[in-house]
């Protein structure tokens, strides 16, 4: 009876830690007023809110609820408050089955057991004892160990404990200050988000222009729906700290982290989830042969309580394209698109929004080339060149604007319809800079190449090598070709000796533009290099 | 209220097991690396003689080998960290000589049959004697339930430290309990917001603790310690102090160590910092406390991008952006800075602050220079190309690089190249802007380029072997 009476008091005590001191003003803000999100390339944004809240004058405890799940709590901050913040908490005890049991120690459940035979169902009053590697139970016939007697089992709790909660509350101390309504702003940076930009260009039937149109495809993989709010996006590579990189400087980090964070994160709460459940089932030894446990696998098929960012996984439910066009401007050494109107961002949403959208730019269309070694010829004896969509991101050929990194995908005309023409990977492109697109390979145009190699000098230091091109071009009209020959790093004293074409310098290649009429053409050089010693 | 019932409880129990009250106060020394110092001091009444003090409440992370008890009047003869959590494995191994009783379902008719069985071993298996008969429980597959007649009571839900300790008269005094504990951490995080046409940037320093200990620190008073101290069996491997040191030396960001003293209170070579008021550290939570504000740090923004080797390159290259400012006090911070991440933001046409970039700062002395990476800028790039390599003699091989850089911002800016790991003996034979030694093996450049234009920079490099 004594060791009862002890227990109880145990589970009191516990029950009273984890409770704020007395006598603190408490305001909760249920939700914000207003929202803004800027979208960063790759699984982040910064979240503003803005709320209002009726404060005391007596110092106050702000409960800031519906907050995104994501929230990174280092980086929240609370301005215009007009009173000292004496300090923040960030609490994610987030509800599964786990801590669910855990804090409902002490706490009467109800364990359900159905007779295999029968299926006459019993219910006993239980209460939990302890929950680390098992859970074990006193009712009022003694202590028994959950889940080890091989009988369907179930446990069946009356409420959630409090402090446990489905969504992570941030929280704020405030000194004393004027009473009355304020409006406060709460920011902080969340995973979960993420953009990329594709581009749609229209040849034009003489392949001398296309219209180009930038496409933003925006992502919220959090379970937090955005009502109304102001959307931005940012393109640029921002110098991001990697996941898991801890505390100090000392720690290094491990450049070829292949996963990314979104994956590292999912995977480390997946494991922990699965960790935790698996222990709730460990038992005394059962003995040989094993008698399969029940398989009862409600709690380990993805528990609905899981941390939200868990499901991310899940197919994104809609995809909405906006029809207005997002306004750039600068921020610092990035570029910023708004998104001209308050938007809704669901809850595992892409939303499409154009920004960018040029009628006519003016384009070259070539056929390119290039071998990559002085001496090695190319692997086959027949090179079909690449097709090329060149132009410059100026204002003289139609464009002049940022341009993100991203797929821009090409249609041609024929026959009156749109083709696929082929896709290409462009890098951020600033304004100046000249674009060329690979988008597919040739047709009707071949190359042969062939490579004399000599050696010369007084101790045969010296490598010359003659190369020859030979261009059918079958397509009954002239093309545009540019065939360039790279020389590897270890080479000195590389020199152009004889060249069929007038030869200009490309990216430090050697490079050739010239006109190929229909039928057969040829180009011939020869460039000499010295071996290292 | 609870204490009377705990020394109540002490005085009744049979087993002697004293249990002192809850907290009287409560220490936490918090360093950077996931360590803390915690000291529990309880009140505590014991008649004299032999006893076993049991503490609960104790951090489930903690490390049983370092805790230290002290109390006026006592003796310890031992000290046990049972670590006897209460799981049905322990509480079956308790159970070995002791009866249980066997509750067996028919699976084919659903008839319980309840027996009384003793425990013989719990080793691979649980040997039960049931009557004359001798089996092991559900061998045959068959469902049994085991019911124990009670709870031993020394297995608890919670980790629980427990001394054997002498008391020559009877004690009514306070016990101190002191151990170190993994779980605790924390770090510094910084808010800063460059203002770029004030030239300055204004700074916030945060305090940032989490608690992953599995226990809630209830109204303690805490203090964290800035700095690395040497943890035996933490040191890093070969390669990662290899890696490290690339890192710092191809991304240092402080540019100037610096030589200033600050007023913080220090712990041997460590700052410390102590938080105002008791707080309570829930178990995870993530607690931020405020402990550094600057306004209107002097400050600037910079480009640079740091080349290794010769090479040409197909694609441009964008220079680093980088935010320049200082903690001196001439600067208008005058701080050291324990080691954290800066995150910058500036202000977009609205004049909201917006997120522009991170970077990690080590342990930085007052007074020294820093430059923080925060992103790569959309708007300037560079475009290498290695011109020509000429072999000058056979050790020594000229390279004549040339570096394009484009600005497409409506500002003229200047972009620092570097061009770094060179061979033991090198020497700039030829450049268009003059540069200057950066150290042994390397040199830079400074190159101005106009607004929406572009600057090449061309040099020549002879090194040898």
């Amino acid at each position: 009876m004594r060791a009862k009476g002890t227990g109880l008091a145990l589970a009191a005590a516990i029950a009273a830690l984890p409770a704020l001191a007395q006598d603190e003003v408490v305001v909760t803000s249920p939700r914000a007023d207003s929202i803004a999100v800027t979208i960063y390339r790759d699984d982040l944004a910064l979240v503003t809110e803005t709320r209002t809240v009726e404060l005391p004058s007596a110092p106050v405890t702000l409960v800031i609820d519906d907050v995104v799940e994501t929230l990174l709590p280092q980086s929240a901050v609370l301005t215009d408050a007009a009173r000292p913040l004496a300090e923040s908490n960030f609490d994610f005890n987030g509800l599964t089955p786990r801590s669910l049991l855990e804090r409902s120690i002490g706490e009467t459940v109800t364990i359900t057991r159905t007779n295999p035979a029968t299926g006459r169902v019993t219910r006993t009053a239980a209460t939990i004892v302890s929950v680390g590697e098992g859970v074990v139970l006193q009712t009022a016939d003694g202590a028994e160990a959950l889940y080890c007697s091989g009988l369907p089992e179930r446990l069946e709790l009356a409420r959630v404990p409090d402090e446990l909660l489905a969504k992570p509350r941030l929280s704020v101390k405030l000194a004393a200050g004027e009473a009355g309504p304020r409006t406060v702003k709460v920011t902080y940076l969340a995973h979960g988000f993420a953009w990329s930009s594709d581009y749609v260009a229209h040849l034009n039937e003489r392949s001398s222009a296309m219209s180009l149109a930038g496409w933003a495809t925006l992502t919220n993989s959090t379970g937090t729906v955005f009502e109304q709010a102001e959307v931005q996006l940012v393109a640029g590579r921002l110098n991001i700290i990697a996941f898991g990189e801890g505390g100090s400087e000392a720690e290094p980090v491990d450049a070829d982290y292949e996963e990314s964070d979104v994956d590292a994160r999912a995977r480390i709460a997946r494991e922990q989830a699965e960790d935790d459940v698996a222990l709730l089932r460990d038992c005394y030894p059962t003995g040989p042969p094993y008698f399969p446990r029940p398989s009862i696998r409600r709690f380990s098929a993805a528990p609905a309580s899981a941390p939200q960012f868990m499901r991310m996984e899940a197919a994104l439910e809609e995809i909405t394209v906006t029809g207005a066009r997002a306004v750039r401007e600068e921020l610092g050494d990035y570029q910023l698109y708004r998104l001209p109107w308050r938007t809704d961002l669901g809850a595992r949403q892409t939303k499409q929004v154009l920004f960018l959208d040029e009628p006519s730019v003016r384009v070259e269309r070539f056929y390119g080339f290039r071998l990559d070694s002085l001496e090695e010829p190319p692997e086959e004896d027949v090179a079909i060149p690449n097709l090329t969509v060149r132009f410059e991101n100026t204002e003289a050929y139609g464009l002049g604007e940022p341009l993100p990194s991203g797929i821009v995908r090409v249609f041609e005309q024929y026959e009156g319809r749109d083709v696929l023409a082929g896709e290409a990977e462009v890098g951020d492109r600033p304004v100046g800079l000249p674009v060329e697109l690979v988008i597919g390979r040739a047709q009707n145009v071949l190359l042969e190449t062939t490579a004399e190699v000599d050696y010369e000098g007084r101790v045969f230091d010296r490598i010359v090598v003659a190369t020859e091109h030979r261009i059918v071009n079958n397509k009954g009209v002239p093309i545009e070709l540019e065939i360039r020959h790279g020389v590897e790093d270890y080479f000195t004293d590389v020199d152009l000796k004889r060249s069929s074409r007038p030869m200009r310098r490309k990216y430090g290649d050697f490079a050739w533009r010239f006109t190929v009429p229909p039928g057969e053409d040829l180009l011939r050089y020869t460039l000499s290099a010295r071996e290292p010693p | 209220m609870p204490r009377h019932s705990w020394i109540l409880a002490a005085a009744l129990s049979t087993a002697a097991a004293a249990q002192p009250a809850a907290d009287k106060s409560l220490k936490l020394t918090i360093y950077n690396s996931n360590l803390a110092l915690v000291e529990h001091v309880r009140p505590l009444t014991l008649a004299a003689g032999r006893h076993r003090i049991e503490f609960a409440g104790v951090s489930a992370e903690i490390m049983s080998q370092t805790v230290s008890f002290t109390g006026a009047g006592l003796t310890v003869v031992e000290q046990n960290f049972d670590y006897d959590l209460l799981t049905p494995e322990k509480l079956m191994e308790k159970a070995v000589g002791s009866r249980v009783r066997i509750v067996r379902t028919n699976p084919g008719t659903g008839v319980e049959i309840e027996e009384t069985a003793e425990v013989l071993s719990t080793v691979g298996g649980v040997v039960l004697k049931i009557g004359d008969r001798i089996e092991v429980l559900r061998e045959d597959g068959i469902p049994a339930r085991v019911i124990f007649d009670e709870v031993p009571p020394n297995l608890r839900a919670n980790p629980t430290l427990s001394v054997l300790a002498n008391a020559a008269a009877p004690v009514n005094g306070d016990v101190t309990l002191a151990y170190l504990t993994r779980g605790l951490s924390w770090n510094a995080d910084y808010v800063a917001v460059f203002e770029e046409a004030q030239g300055n940037v204004s700074l916030q320093g945060w305090i940032t603790l989490t608690n992953n200990s599995g226990t809630t620190f209830a109204n303690a008073s805490a203090q964290l310690v800035a700095g690395d101290i040497n943890v035996v069996g933490n040191e890093a491997e070969w390669w990662q102090v290899y890696n490290f040191r690339m890192n710092t030396r191809n991304n240092a960001n402080v540019r100037r160590a610096g030589v200033e003293s600050s007023g913080r209170e220090q712990l041997a070579d460590y700052y410390v910092y102590p938080l105002a008021q008791a707080t309570t550290i829930a178990n995870n939570q993530t607690k931020q406390v405020s402990f550094l504000s600057a306004e209107r740090v002097r400050a600037n923004r910079g480009y640079e991008q740091t080349f290794y080797g010769f090479a040409s390159q197909q694609e441009p290259v964008s220079a680093e952006v980088r935010v320049r400012f200082s903690n001196s006090s001439a600067g208008g911070l005058g701080d050291q800075l324990p080691s954290g991440v800066v995150r910058v933001y500036a202000r977009d046409a609205r004049g909201q602050p917006q997120f522009v970039g991170e970077d990690r700062i080590g342990h930085t002395s007052a007074g020294s220079d820093l430059a923080l990476k925060i992103g790569d800028a959309f708007d300037v790039t560079i475009q290498p190309t290695l011109r020509q390599t000429t072999q000058a003699s056979r050790r020594d091989t000229d390279y004549d690089m040339s570096y394009l850089v484009r600005n497409a911002r409506s500002q003229p800016v200047t972009v620092t190249i570097r061009q770094d790991n060179l061979w033991r003996f090198n020497e700039v034979r030829a450049e268009s802007i003059a540069g200057r030694r950066t150290d042994a093996d390397s040199f830079a450049w400074d190159v101005p380029v106009p607004a929406n234009g572009e600057a090449e920079l061309t040099f020549t490099i002879r090194q040898s072997w």
